[in-house]
């Protein structure tokens, strides 16, 4: 055993020499001892260090947290595995910055609507401004997570859920065209921290539900955001390109003016009659093959 | 490959990948070589790179197809005028690459064509030849789209979509 004057020091402080030390120490937890040892070290050396890179930091930190826990007596396992896991939930940034190559990649739930605008989008009847205070944000958050949940086994009840099925499918055997509702409740916090608009999850949910995905690019999406009481109408660039802008903005005005009104299943009635006079006018069924590309009943969206 | 094997591979077979094999400048050339392909057709290629999958999504069972169908709506690569995106899809991970055309290149180019592709680009990727293979499923692409969507001449086109490679 080699004692150096640090461990000589440590057993010093730790084997009590009298009996009253020994009663101050009888209900001592190690264990807390080498949590500190490991929480105090990746603290202390991330402030020490600062100029350090965070990777050379926890290098730092590692090995000697390993050296003091053994130093104080802990067991071989925890010597061992303790300061690496510790390294490594500390450094899960920097691993995924290694994967990428340093580079940070494409964040693509959050982007931009596309290059060339082919698919129109018309914007929330009710304009909200980014989230840019705490006191906004927190709000927005607050209707996400309680308020929304709270109201949409009422706001989306089966009975306007079964009369939206029925409406879409009838509109749809008149004309080729393809309407989709998407009913959704609420977002995630950190999509609603990171500043996203009805507009852009319209466009995200555009995408990712394979609306683009018609022959004849028909499809138009209606999507209700109940979190955010907005709404957005996305038509792809077939039928988009047909109809003024004017005439999409009035749709989305008319939905606006409903949902202010309360009333959501008139409002979403209405608009799919408006969108399928529309559809009816530019693609009118005739004796063509037309198949349902896609599905009718509304999609409910959102965790629970 | 199994699930265990795909959850180490996705774990440790992607260090440096992206890095090393497609830096900067790689990309750089891969944009050139997409924009001279462009010239001759009508189709419009993205090429995206991926390190690895999530794991979570791994687990789940989510194949390299699935998420690059994925990736193919996430990207837009649905939102050209003829319909003639090709997305080529890389999983540096799993030595994977997948090859999603939309619906207008698609009726012209039997599947087993895509497939005969990414074989042989997969099989560059396992030997370590991440930039040959890719370079050569690029050059093999753009030719089935100068077959089947040939440039019309005398039209100009506008570039539907960036020529620049997508980093995942």
């Amino acid at each position: 055993m080699h004692s150096t004057g640090a461990m000589a020091l440590i057993f010093m402080v730790l084997i009590p020499t009298d009996a009253q030390a020994r009663e101050v120490l009888s209900d001592f937890r190690p264990e807390f001892l080498w949590a500190s040892i490991l929480i105090g070290s990746v603290i202390g050396f991330g402030i020490a260090l600062r100029r350090w890179s965070w990777p050379a930091r926890m290098a730092a930190a590692t090995p000697c947290s390993a050296i003091l826990l053994w130093l104080v007596g802990a067991p071989w396992w925890m010597v061992v595995y303790a300061p690496l896991s510790v390294f490594f939930v500390c450094m899960h940034r920097e691993w995924e910055k290694m994967f990428h190559g340093g580079r940070i990649p494409k964040n693509t739930s959050l982007r931009e609507s596309g290059i060339r605008p082919s698919a129109s989008l018309t914007g929330p009847g009710r304009q909200y401004a980014p989230a840019s205070t705490r006191w906004q944000t927190f709000r927005r958050v607050f209707r996400h997570c309680i308020v929304a949940p709270l109201k949409a086994s009422q706001q989306f009840s089966p009975a306007m859920q079964a009369a939206i099925r029925e409406r879409v499918a009838e509109s749809e055997s008149g004309h080729l065209g393809e309407i989709v509702v998407v009913l959704e409740t609420r977002w995630l916090v950190d999509d609603i921290r990171g500043g996203l608009t009805p507009a852009q999850r319209a466009r995200n949910g555009f995408s990712d539900l394979g609306i683009w995905n018609t022959e004849l690019n028909n499809g138009v999406l209606i999507h209700v955001v109940l979190g955010e009481r907005a709404i957005g109408l996305v038509a792809d660039r077939g039928i988009a390109e047909r109809v003024a802008p004017g005439i999409w903005q009035g749709i989305v005005d008319g939905l606006a003016s409903h949902i202010e009104n309360k009333n959501l299943q008139t409002g979403l009635l209405e608009t799919i009659d408006r969108i399928d006079s529309l559809l009816r006018e530019h693609f009118p069924a005739g004796n063509n093959d037309n198949p349902d590309e896609l599905a009718n009943a509304p999609l409910i969206l959102g965790p629970r | 490959m199994n699930r265990m094997r795909r959850l180490v591979a996705n774990t440790f077979r992607a260090w440096d990948l992206a890095e090393s094999q497609f830096p900067e400048h790689v990309f750089a050339t891969i944009g050139a070589r997409i924009t001279e392909s462009e010239a001759n057709h009508r189709g419009d290629i993205v090429f995206a790179v991926e390190a690895r999958l999530a794991l979570k999504s791994v687990i789940k069972g989510e194949t390299p197809r699935q998420r690059a169908e994925q990736v193919f709506a996430e990207l837009e690569v649905w939102n050209t005028e003829d319909n003639a995106g090709v997305l080529i899809y890389v999983l540096l991970a799993e030595r994977a690459i997948e090859i999603v055309a939309d619906r207008g290149i698609a009726r012209y180019v039997a599947p087993q064509q895509w497939t005969a592709i990414c074989t042989a680009a997969a099989a560059a990727f396992a030997r370590g030849e991440f930039q040959t293979g890719a370079m050569a499923a690029i050059d093999s692409v753009s030719n089935h789209l100068h077959n089947a969507v040939p440039a019309r001449p005398g039209e100009s086109r506008e570039n539907d979509l960036a020529d620049r490679p997508v980093l995942l």
